[in-house]
Parts: structure tokens; sequence; C-alpha cells
């Protein structure tokens, strides 16, 4: 609980703009992940001086805040998993600045990505990293996260576009990292140490993020496989060529059914699907799209389908980004999605390869049901568990078969998260990844927040398992 | 647990947009429902204010890619806060509808007293008014609906009709209630010997059509939309042309869930050189009015700010609606009027 004397102070600075009303803070318990934790209070900012009095007061009482976008984290970020306060972005949601000859938009947090998009096109430009979640995604939350999204193999993710922060310290004092020019070799990259920390080190208050042109023209290619490891081995083939696409999506058959039966998108329901989505002049696509079915049928397709009309790729596209919320369709009323393992990033290479173990994995664990979809071009692969969440044996056998894939993926030379984040589902499996590094982090952690207000218990800090805190309506009977 | 928490349904709800609180957002109310389920969360004033400020417009469930029926989800948690919780207003439309037949009282004047249309003993087509017709909106538009079947030479019936019930499924009183005053109205159907019922109310025709075969068999009656009706029985021709600028605003249930976007159109179109333009939002994306789902009984002033936003997308159009809910509360915003109304100003003789 926080301070009664806390709660007249916040009520003083924001008026109607907190809440403490059960219901309010219960729904603030929530993001996309398995995790729940009530907040004691909800806050609602609409000023970078407004956040820094919060946080003031946080620090003072030394009570934690955890920030929150859209609440569409799938590892727990913004759970308030120590409870405290939840502070919410979504007043904060202003394009606050255009500089199209400076190659750059400034932004408050609470800006929606595609919303941005949206702006920007009419300018001629776009911000590049796209998540499937772009049409709830904050620009706040994506830089919290690192996110990137369908585009990072020809784009790359967040960080190569974050050349500013304006952040309110743990501490309440206001600091501004990077600067506003394309170059910028002035001391520690601090910008960059705040993209992808989760909140944990600061709250991002404005960001100024670089964009590109749009592209002319771009195309797509759906490539259908009765066989995943060959269209894996087709994404490598690609990339290998040498050939840099826009995106090379997967998608495996469960994904494919989930997607088909949500939406009724015309997608071939095959073992995987690879999409690739091209960019260029009508000349480059033409030379372009003649090798990648070249590929694709070396590799033993067995349906291409091209598109180049707008309507068909906004449909293919929307259909492919509608993927993981879809995935409770796949067999409704019995098995659900739970957000367990759901991201991974690969050395390109091992797509194939990966692909193949978890399906083996998978045979091992009767409980669950795996979807496997992805950017498997940039090697960021996405599998989804199906489970009953009602039952503990479920969650005991998908429990195991996190650490069985972790382990392919750590000994593949992967990496736990490619734009998820770690929050706290995938902290278990970071610690093993990153032993030799954990204790130079915790102790950026410490220096920067030195009463642990900030998000705190994720990330380097998250010494427990997995199973802790669910959402779902089950009971572990222990070991 | 077929929520994923995804937050689709978020960013695409006209009261969460306007609120700007993931409390009074679908998933929220979803979540808060589940809390009551689950006893995370006690029955209190804090649940029964995010399960109310909803309008039930269905703009989630056409988002949500899980496929969740987030509207029936917060009807039915709407049930559990009722009895404790409900607002004075919410209390007295029950008790009207459940006392007096209709949403607002005992009926000023007869049916027949403003249409000139008693009700026939036997007829195979019936129109169904609807309360805020009978009671509220000065019976302009029902007046012009029953004009226009006139004149196309339509044999039908008025009713001694009762409530639908909407008003008490929104608010969540018991279904026990909504059965009786459906028990009324089909009686009065099938005592008249009618085939097909038509509505100027979407929410009358949603009751009808997809209510009240959960409780009992109507399939021997044919339900449907007046502007459905009415879509290819008139021309061109029987029209004077131009209008001042209006606009077509989409009620949620005709559009999300009776897929019933062109027909209106068609209507409105069929009059030549109509100033008419669409707004921002149309179809499937059109926005609700606000005074859908019983918000209006409880919180007014919401009503008011999403009207507001809705009348800023028509500018200085006139709104036209298939809704007397709609075009009652745009009325108090800006100029509105049924798509009866206008069809029937504007044919000539």
């Amino acid at each position: 609980m926080i301070p009664s004397e806390m709660l007249e102070e916040l009520k003083a600075l924001l008026g109607d703009r907190v809440s403490s009303a059960p219901a309010d803070t219960y729904v603030f318990g929530f993001d996309a992940s398995i995790h729940h934790h009530k907040a004691d209070a909800v806050v609602f900012p609409e000023s970078t001086e407004e956040v820094a009095e919060i946080v003031k007061l946080c620090n003072k009482y030394r009570v934690p805040v955890t920030p929150r976008g859209s609440g569409s984290a799938l590892a727990g970020q913004a759970v308030p998993i120590k409870a405290g306060i939840s502070m919410s972005f979504k007043r904060m949601n202003r394009i606050k600045e255009v500089r199209v000859e400076d190659l750059q938009v400034i932004v408050e947090p609470g800006v929606i990505n595609d919303d941005l998009n949206r702006e920007l096109a009419k300018y001629g430009f776009f911000y590049p990293p796209s998540p499937g979640s772009g049409k709830v995604a904050t620009i706040g939350g994506m830089v919290a996260m690192n996110a990137s999204g369908m585009r990072a193999l020809k784009y790359g993710a967040t960080r190569d576009y974050v050349m500013a922060l304006e952040v309110v310290m743990p501490t309440g004092e206001i600091a501004h990292f990077g600067t506003h020019t394309i170059k910028d070799a002035s001391s520690y990259q601090m910008a960059k140490l705040m993209v992808g920390s989760e909140g944990t080190l600061g709250i991002i208050t404005e960001i100024t993020l670089r964009i590109s042109p749009l592209p002319k023209d771009t195309s797509i290619v759906l490539a259908a496989f009765e066989d995943a490891r060959m269209a894996g081995q087709t994404i490598s083939d690609i990339i290998a060529y040498p050939m840099i696409p826009a995106s090379v999506e997967f998608m495996d058959r469960v994904c494919l059914q989930s997607v088909i039966n949500s939406r009724g998108v015309d997608f071939p329901l095959v073992d995987a699907v690879v999409m690739i989505e091209l960019e260029g002049t009508e000349e480059e696509m033409a030379e372009d799209l003649k090798k990648v079915e070249e590929i694709a049928r070396k590799n033993g397709a067995v349906d291409i389908r091209v598109s180049s009309d707008p309507e068909k790729m906004k449909e293919w596209l929307e259909a492919r980004k509608a993927v993981l919320p879809s995935m409770s369709q796949y067999a409704r009323g019995k098995m659900f999605m739970v957000s367990l393992a759901d991201d991974m990033s690969l050395p390109i290479s091992k797509i194939p390869d990966a692909v193949y173990g978890f399906h083996e994995i998978e045979k091992r664990h009767p409980h669950v049901v795996l979807g496997v979809y992805g950017h498997a071009g940039d090697g960021n692969l996405h599998t989804i568990f199906l489970i009953d969440p009602r039952k503990e044996e479920a969650w005991k056998d998908a429990e195991k078969m996190v650490e069985e894939m972790y382990e392919l993926v750590i000994d593949f030379g992967g990496t736990v998260s490619g734009e998820h984040g770690i929050g706290i589902t995938k902290a278990p499996f970071m610690r093993i990844e990153k032993k030799d590094s954990m204790e130079l982090m915790k102790r950026i952690k410490r220096a920067l927040d030195p009463n642990d207000i900030m998000n705190p218990g994720k990330n380097v800090e998250w010494d427990d398992g997995i199973l802790v805190d669910l959402r779902y309506p089950v009971e572990f009977g222990g070991d | 647990m077929q929520c994923t928490s995804c937050s689709f349904c978020t960013v695409t709800c006209p009261v969460m947009n306007v609120l700007l609180t993931d409390a009074s957002s679908p998933r929220g109310r979803v979540q808060i429902a589940y809390g009551l389920y689950t006893g995370e969360l006690e029955v209190d004033e804090s649940a029964t204010q995010r399960l109310y400020e909803c309008t039930t417009c269905g703009m989630c469930d056409h988002t949500c890619p899980s496929g969740v029926h987030i509207v029936d989800v917060i009807k039915a948690a709407r049930k559990v806060v009722y009895p404790e919780h409900a607002v004075e207003k919410q209390r007295t439309f029950a008790d009207n509808i459940t006392e007096k037949e209709h949403t607002y009282g005992e009926l000023k004047e007869p049916i027949w007293a403003f249409t000139g249309h008693a009700p026939k003993e036997r007829s195979e087509i019936a129109y169904f008014m609807g309360c805020k017709i009978t009671a509220e909106t000065g019976h302009k538009q029902g007046i012009a609906a029953v004009n226009i079947l006139d004149r196309l030479g339509v044999d039908f019936t008025t009713l001694n009709e009762v409530c639908c019930g909407a008003p008490l499924m929104y608010i969540g009183v018991s279904e026990d209630r909504i059965r009786k005053q459906m028990e009324k109205n089909i009686n009065e159907i099938r005592k008249r010997g009618v085939k097909k019922v038509l509505f100027s109310c979407p929410s009358c025709y949603y009751m009808f059509e997809k209510v009240y075969p959960k409780y009992t068999d109507v399939s021997d009656i044919e339900f449907q939309h007046i502007v459905e009706f009415l879509d290819g029985k008139l021309s061109p021709d029987e029209f004077e042309a131009g209008t001042e600028p209006i606009t077509y605003h989409d009620p949620c249930h005709l559009g999300r869930t009776f897929n019933i976007y062109e027909e209106p159109r068609n209507l409105i179109k069929l009059i030549p050189d109509a100033d008419y333009a669409e707004m921002e939002h149309n179809r499937e994306n059109s926005l609700c009015c606000g005074a859908g789902g019983s918000l209006a009984l409880y919180e007014p002033s919401l009503t008011k700010k999403m009207a507001d936003r809705r009348v800023a997308e028509a500018g200085e159009r006139t709104v036209v609606s298939a809704c007397p809910n709609c075009v009652g509360n745009f009325s108090k915003h800006t100029n509105a009027m049924s798509i009866e109304e206008l069809l029937w100003t504007k044919l000539k003789g």
C-alpha cells in the first residue's frame, strides 16, 4: 500500500488524473503477459514536469513506479509486480515536431506507432520499425523494449532510430541524452543504454526518432512449403544470394490455421509459408521477384503467390500481424494462447534447425501445442504456446518445454529475446545467457536507481522462475 | 481466457478514446468481469462505473482477433452489478418497462392517433415503431415511415406494441423480465397473422432477430429493418432534386451487427444532386453516437463528449441516420434527422 500522505500529494498534483479505485488498480495490473499484480494507484501525467514530480514522490516514499504505454508487453514489463504506481502515458500522445529536412520527428511516449506513420506519410516519410502490434504499440513502449518487427532485416530496430531522449531519472531529475544530429560521438551513448531498459533505468518522456523516405514500390511473394525446414532453407538462400528484402516472415501450420480462422485470409494451409516483402523500382523488383521464385521452387515450394496490389498486400500484412492475438482461435474453447518463450533471436542460418528443433521438443510435451512464426529473415522467431491454462500439469509441461527451447537457442548462439524484451518471463533464461555480464548490469541499475523504485524486480533483478503471479485461474499443489 | 490481452480493442473503442484509461477500455471491462468472476474484485462502485461506461457499440467485437464476444461479457457482468449499484435513472427505465410497458412510461398518445393507422385485425406485414419514436422524438420518424409505406401501397398494420426489452438487457436486468416483453410482442404479432415485421429502430430489430430466438422459436416470422425493405422500391424520378449538406451516420447495430451499410446510402443517393459526403469514420469503422447501451442513463456527460466527436466529423452537415436513438442524441447537439424524414420530405407530391 502506498502511504495516504503520498496519495494526497498525488491528488494535489494531478487532480482526478490519479486513481486508487479497486477496478482501476486491478486492470492496470495486467499487460499481455501471463502475469498479473495489482497496482496501488494509477496516474496519468500530461507533461515531463508532472512525471518528474511523481517520480520525486515515489523516491521520497520509496514507492515503486511502473511506466505503461498500451499495456501490450508480452513478458510482464508493464505489470507492477511490486505494486506501487502504474504510470499511464495515454495523455502524453502528441507528435510535437516533424522535421523532415533534418530526417527526424519528435514525439511524446504515448504516440502510437501506426498513428505516427499516418502522419509521416503526409510528408513522404515513415518510421521503419514495424511491430505486429503497431496498431497499439506506443513509441515509448517500443523504445523501452527496443521493439522492431517485420522490417528489421533491411531497416534495423528501434535502437537504430533513436537520436535523442528526454528521460526522468529515478531520482526525479530530467536528463537529455543523445543529439538532434545524424552523427554523434559525444561521450557515452546514454540514449542507446535507455533503449531496451524496460523502464528500469528511467522514464522516457520525449523521443526524437530518425525517419526514412517511404519506399517507391513494394511487392509481396507468398511461398508455401510442405516441409518447414525447406521454408527456413529458402530464407537462408535468399539472404545468401545476396538479397536483403524489406521483410521475410515465416508462419507454420498452427499459425496459418489460426489466422485463417480469425480473419478468413486466403493463406495456403501448408506446413509453412514464407512471406517476402520486396521494395524498389519496378525493374529492381522484377529481377528480385524472379530470383525469389526460383529459389523457392528449388526448395520445393508447392504454391507461390505474388501481389503488388495495395489492398491484397495490406490484407496479407495485417493477417501476418494478427497471428499472435489470433492464436486462441486455433483450438477455440479448449486451448488458449499464453505468452511463454514468445521471442528469440538466432543466427539467420540456424532458422531451419531451430524450427525443426522446437517441434521436436514439442513432441515430448503432450500438454502443449506450439506455433512458430516470426521475422525469420533477421533470425527473430516467435513461438506461441497453446495450453489449457486452468491445468497445473499444462503449466509444468510448458515450463519444462521453455527451458529446453531456450537451451537450444543459447546452444545455437542465439539470444532469449530479439524484440519483446525480458521483463519477468524471460529473465531466468537471460541469467543463463548473460551470466558473465549480469553483475555489471546490476551495478548500472543500482547506480542509476539507488532506491530501487523504477519498475523494480524485473529484467536483471528478477531472481525467481516464470510461473509466478499468473493471471490465470490455476493453483499449484507444490512439488 | 480467450482474451489474449493484446489490447487491439483499446485503440478502436470510442469510450477509451475519450476517457484515455485502460480501465475503461473493452479489455479493461473484460478483465473486471474476470475479476468479479474469480472473486479477486468485489462488486463496488468502481467496477460498476467501468462496466456501465460502455455503449455496447460492438467496435471491440469487430476488432478482436481472438474472437472474444466482448459485448456479451460486459452485458453478463452488468447483471452482477445492477442489483446493488444501478443508478436511479436506470431503475426508473426498468420499472417503466415492466410496470407501464414502455421505456418512457405510459404513451401520451396511442400510435394510431399520430399515424392514422390503428392496428388491423389481420395483416401479413407489421411496422414496429419502438419506444423512442412512440414517446420521445415527436413521432416524426414514425410518421414519415408510415407515410412512405402508404405511398408504396404496402398493406401493413401497426401494433399494440410494448418495449422490446433492449434497455433491460443493456442495463443488466434479469432475463425473466426481458422474456415477458418478448411474449407480449410475439403474441401480438401472431394474433394479427403477421409474417414480416419492419423496424425503424436497430435495437428493436436486434432484439427480435438476435435475442428473442434464444428464448423461443420465431422462425415463422421475418424481421427486417425498414431501410432494407425500402431499398430498391423507390426511384430517383420520384424525388425532388437537391438537399442541404448531409452525411450519414451508421448506427452500431444496423452496421456492425447486420452489415447494413449500403442500403441507406442507396436510398439517400436516389435524391438527385444530393449534397452528400461521408464522415471520416464510416461503415464498419463508424463511431458510436454515445447514446447506446444505456450509457446516456448512467453517464450523460460521456454521451455528450462522444456525440461531440462525431458532430465534429460531420462539421456543418446535417446528420442523417437510421436509428431514432442516434437521431435523438445528435439532435441535442446539431441538425439531425432520420432517413425516413429525409426521404419523405424529398418525395414529390
